[in-house]
């Protein structure tokens, strides 16, 4: 495939019809689109098969610049086989209570675990983490936060099971924090973990 | 076992490792207490959905059937 540069040279071919015509038809030159998805962080603690951490905080990464970010984690467990969890943060406290959640996890097996299905609960759970940190997780999650309408969190994910295979994984929840600016993840019996982030910011 | 958290500042990029603190650690024993009532209470009702199809003589499967 051969890209093409193209320089304007006059007002009438850049708009594609005479000026004083009232009919906005034809091609229309614009500036390219820029900053449209923002790098805002990203890191790593521990690494495969060293000694990693019970939690891990990114702070700041949510605020009104944007309110749609998308953070990528890839994750392996130490200890035994357990959930990970999610919470947001504000003013760098994990905000622990009223969550409202959902999640699914299928297992190769096709057998169905809910996750977090709870009215009122104290995190979103993001899926069961192998405690073999061989087996890497990796989530995808949609964020809405660093705003003053509450906080949610969407995605999916694969994740491992040293008992049952690879697993798909959905989940969703909400959070009533305003103006959430970073998150928490952490294991549910405080195991360790290694981690690599990124978080990205959506243009409004 | 003494508990870790590491910190990420997104703004000044600095880094923190350290023990969690008195407040961390509270909510760490919260969260454990927590989640074993709510897997007590998860078990419990499943338990008694088996008893129940038990009593009807039908399976999970049929009793989904049967509601659909």
């Amino acid at each position: 495939m051969r890209l093409f540069h193209c320089q304007p040279q006059s007002s009438e071919i850049v708009l594609g019809f005479v000026a004083d015509s009232s009919e906005a038809t034809g091609l229309r030159w614009s500036a390219p689109s820029s900053g449209a998805m923002t790098k805002i962080v990203s890191g790593s603690v521990g690494e495969p098969y060293t000694q990693p951490t019970s939690a891990l905080n990114i702070n700041n990464c949510f605020s009104s610049t944007y309110n749609k970010y998308i953070v990528y984690l890839e994750m392996g467990g130490f200890g035994g086989t357990t959930q990970s969890w999610f919470r947001f943060r504000d003013n760098t406290t994990d905000r622990t209570g009223d969550y409202h959640t959902t999640g699914l996890q299928y297992n190769e097996a096709n057998t169905l675990t809910t996750l977090g299905i709870i009215p009122s609960t104290s995190r979103i759970t993001l899926g069961t983490l192998s405690g073999e940190n061989t087996y890497t997780c990796q989530y995808l999650i949609n964020v809405y936060a660093g705003s003053s309408n509450g906080s949610m969190a969407w995605g999916s994910g694969i994740t491992f099971s040293d008992v049952s295979g690879p697993q798909t994984v959905t989940f969703a929840g909400t959070h009533a924090t305003n103006n959430a600016n970073g998150f928490t993840l952490l294991r549910q019996d405080g195991s360790t973990f290694y981690c690599k982030y990124a978080v990205y910011g959506l243009e409004k | 076992m003494e508990l870790y958290v590491t910190s990420h500042d997104s703004l000044t990029g600095e880094i923190i490792e350290r023990p969690m603190n008195d407040v961390e650690i509270a909510q760490y024993e919260i969260d454990q207490a927590t989640y074993l009532s709510e897997m007590a209470e998860a078990e419990a009702k499943a338990t008694a959905k088996a008893a129940l199809l038990d009593r009807l003589g039908i399976t999970a499967d049929e009793a989904k059937l049967l509601l659909s």
